[in-house]
């Protein structure tokens, strides 16, 4: 049994002894493995190998985890048709890394204390509304220096913003900076900005 | 951040890429790591980032 980690282009080494490439159809190369355990740190130990191939390679499209296939031949069976298509998006991640910002309020609640009621309401509508905007003009920025986003509905009221970038590698410090001078220039929002990652948000269905 | 929450919130983060995002072939689920609810996994990247965002206040 073997477990796919991810598909590549421009490999120059494997970063582990218990990994090795597969050349398929459409000349993809995938790196695989011996099939491991479920516990944590199977899962785990898969993430930083594919960081790892991220770092190694042009290009990384990351398999999930449990891709697992009975042998080698199964594998190029299970992938044949699909060569084209991963080649594609191996164009489209080439030379670029993932970057995940989230922004939260920050806002403290000093400024509504001692309003009544409805002025309360009213100054809670504007800040919230000044949030958005704020989020919103950040995304636009980093847009601009990104090659692709995925953006993620919040799904809590604390999050105004959750996103993936997928920024070329020699303009990640560009982004970061973009991302830190927003920060410093809008106290009223907190910022995590976290990656480099490999561009997983960008290799599968979308 | 700091160091600590800053580590915890990259592991998590990593465990959850690896979990719910990427190239699916097979097209067989993963429903559950080590006996946990993977469902759980996405929640706890969330809980990790809003507990970063509100230390950033």
């Amino acid at each position: 049994m073997i477990q796919l980690y991810a598909f590549v282009r421009g490999l120059r080494e494997l970063p582990d002894t218990d990994l090795k490439t597969v050349v398929l159809a459409h000349a993809l190369t995938a790196v695989v493995g011996p099939a491991g355990g479920d516990e944590r740190d199977d899962v785990v130990r898969h993430g930083l190998l594919v960081q790892a191939l991220a770092e190694s390679a042009d290009a990384v499209l990351p398999a999930r985890f449990g891709e697992r296939f009975a042998d080698t031949a199964a594998l190029i069976a299970a992938v044949e048709e699909r060569c084209g298509e991963l080649q594609q998006r191996l164009a489209e991640v080439d030379g670029c890394v993932e970057l995940a910002v989230r922004v939260g309020r920050a806002r403290a609640e000093a400024g509504t204390r001692g309003l009544d009621g409805s002025a309360y309401m009213r100054a809670r509508l504007r800040a919230i509304t000044a949030d958005a905007a704020a989020a919103e003009a950040l995304h636009a920025l980093l847009r601009r220096r990104s090659r692709d986003t995925v953006v993620t509905p919040p799904v809590a009221s604390q999050l105004l913003h959750d996103a993936c970038y997928l920024v070329e590698r020699d303009r990640v410090d560009e982004f970061a900076r973009s991302v830190e001078t927003y920060a410093s220039a809008h106290p009223e929002l907190s910022l995590v900005c976290t990656g480099p990652w490999a561009p997983a948000s960008f290799a599968g269905e979308r | 951040m700091t160091t600590a929450l800053a580590e915890q919130v990259t592991l998590i983060e990593l465990v959850d890429r690896v979990l719910n995002k990427g190239v699916v072939i097979a097209g067989d689920i993963t429903l559950s790591v080590a006996g946990v609810d993977l469902v759980y996994v996405g929640l706890r990247v969330l809980l990790a980032s809003v507990a970063a965002l509100e230390e950033a206040k």
